[in-house]
């Protein structure tokens, strides 16, 4: 029985080893994996474009607006009325994310040769154009700017705003 | 006196019937004649570590513990002759004759006049002078020692024929090829990074690690997305095929229309075989995808889909 059983053995690795063959070709492969990560985007939803106060510029002067509202120019014009409306922006649920506040695609226009948009999200007090923020559950975003006055005369009628986007993305 | 006379007289007739008779033609030897159809060739297999084997049948079948790399192998075909002066039956018997470091030659599997025949069996019938096919297979043993090259291995096919113990034992040369075998290293898989949830898009990163939204509303949100790259080296003469298969889907994702950029080359779809240049010590292969996700990815989940890359010698 125990010779049955070696003679037996013996033909299974003998037949094993007659099954390994060389393989036609040599064949090497490796298992890529694509790795991707699913969120919610970002609802934003922009309640009111910014809106300057009063005031009597000059060629060249800067007008800034911050994102509470109050209004400073640099040069020789003039504020007329010191407060202005700062775009209010409000965004969805963003918790557990930061933020990254990107504004861009400035297009100068009426006689504003050059833009630069800062802004505050509500209860904080930093610059979000400048440093990424948490995300909370509801947050509102204000939005100031700074223009710097051409040296033709400022077109009030029929000439396109001048404008820019704010990018808020997940860092 | 008259007896000498008569003595002389019957050998002058002896010699002058000698003289007159017509020559006889001479006897011709028996020849025989290998010549060689198709030569003995195992085509290319890794250089080993150790040593091992590789043959090759009639039939063209390979096996071995060896490892087969690339090109087509095929088993030798003489074809034999004899003049009509030979006789009887003929031995063939094929030994190793040397000729290639590292590489030995033996249990040769011979098929004479379309009959499979052991080596060295006697009784098989005379070519002719139209002659017969032989046909061999063989076994070839090699190590280490061997070149990333083509080795000229030779046998010496002997021929014996009985009727006059004639024999011929030309050497012919047969050859067998070595490389290295083909490595893949992966520096880095496939990322997307951060797209919309609850969304049914198809998204798409090329070789280059640019993302687009192919179809749908979704958008990438965060993150670095990146192509996979992975090091092909080997051969430094055999050039390669490449494709991707076994798409995978994973979390309701499935990846398609893989993209392939080889050593530098412009970006090309590789769900079916491309070609590239021999990858030598390491050439980069990039690599993109589509990835199509069903909408029910949750916020904050993620998916792995994956796909194989198949690199093979030509």
């Amino acid at each position: 029985m125990q010779a049955l059983q070696k003679l037996m053995t013996l033909t299974a690795v003998a037949g094993l080893v007659l099954f390994a063959c060389a393989s036609d070709t040599s064949a090497n492969m490796t298992l890529v994996q694509a790795n991707i990560a699913f969120d919610q985007s970002i609802d934003l939803h922009k309640n009111s474009d910014i809106t300057f106060g009063g005031f009597q510029a000059r060629p060249n002067d800067k007008v800034s607006m911050g994102a509470d509202g109050n209004m400073k120019l640099s040069g020789s014009g003039e504020i007329l009325k010191p407060f202005g409306s700062p775009s209010v922006i409000t965004l969805g649920d963003a918790r557990n994310h930061m933020l990254n506040f990107i504004p861009g695609n400035y297009t100068p226009g009426s006689g504003i040769t050059s833009l630069k948009a800062h802004c505050t999200v509500k209860g904080t007090n930093q610059d979000c154009a400048s440093v990424p923020l948490f995300g909370t559950k509801q947050s509102t975003v204000l939005v100031g700017m700074d223009m710097t006055i051409g040296d033709g005369m400022l077109s009030l009628d029929g000439a396109a705003a001048p404008s820019f986007d704010m990018s808020v993305i997940y860092q | 006196m008259n007896r000498i006379i008569g003595i002389k007289l019957a050998m002058a007739i002896i010699a002058l019937a000698v003289l007159l008779l017509p020559a006889a033609p001479a006897q011709a030897a028996c020849s025989l004649s290998i010549s060689q159809t198709t030569p003995l060739n195992w085509s290319t297999w890794q250089k080993p570590s150790g040593s091992v084997t590789a043959d090759i049948t009639t039939a063209d079948a390979l096996s071995g513990t060896g490892t087969h790399l690339y090109g087509t192998a095929a088993h030798g075909v003489f074809s034999i002759t004899s003049n009509p002066q030979c006789s009887g039956t003929i031995t063939i018997t094929v030994a190793d004759n040397g000729g290639a470091t590292g590489v030995t030659l033996s249990n040769f599997h011979l098929v004479y006049n379309g009959s499979s025949v052991a080596n060295g069996t006697s009784g098989l019938t005379l070519p002719g002078s139209s002659g017969k096919q032989l046909l061999v297979g063989a076994t070839a043993t090699y190590d280490n020692t061997v070149s990333t090259s083509t080795e000229s291995p030779t046998l010496k096919i002997t021929v014996l024929e009985s009727g006059h113990s004639v024999s011929t034992s030309p050497s012919e040369t047969a050859s067998i090829s070595f490389d290295v075998p083909l490595t893949l290293t992966k520096t880095s898989d496939i990322d997307f990074g951060t797209v919309s949830a609850n969304n049914a898009s198809t998204y798409r990163i090329s070789t280059a690690g640019t993302t687009s939204v192919v179809s749908g509303t979704g958008q990438f949100f965060s993150g670095t997305p990146t192509a996979s790259s992975i090091t092909v080296a080997g051969s430094t003469t055999d050039t390669i095929t490449i494709q991707a298969t076994g798409y995978t889907a994973n979390n309701g994702v499935t990846p398609s229309n893989a993209t392939c950029s080889y050593n530098g080359a412009a970006s090309q779809a590789c769900s079916s075989a491309i070609t590239g240049a021999a990858p030598g010590a390491g050439k980069t292969l990039l690599v993109g995808v589509d990835v199509a996700t069903d909408g029910t990815q949750a916020i904050n989940t993620s998916a792995a889909p994956t796909f194989t890359i198949n690199v093979n010698y030509q």
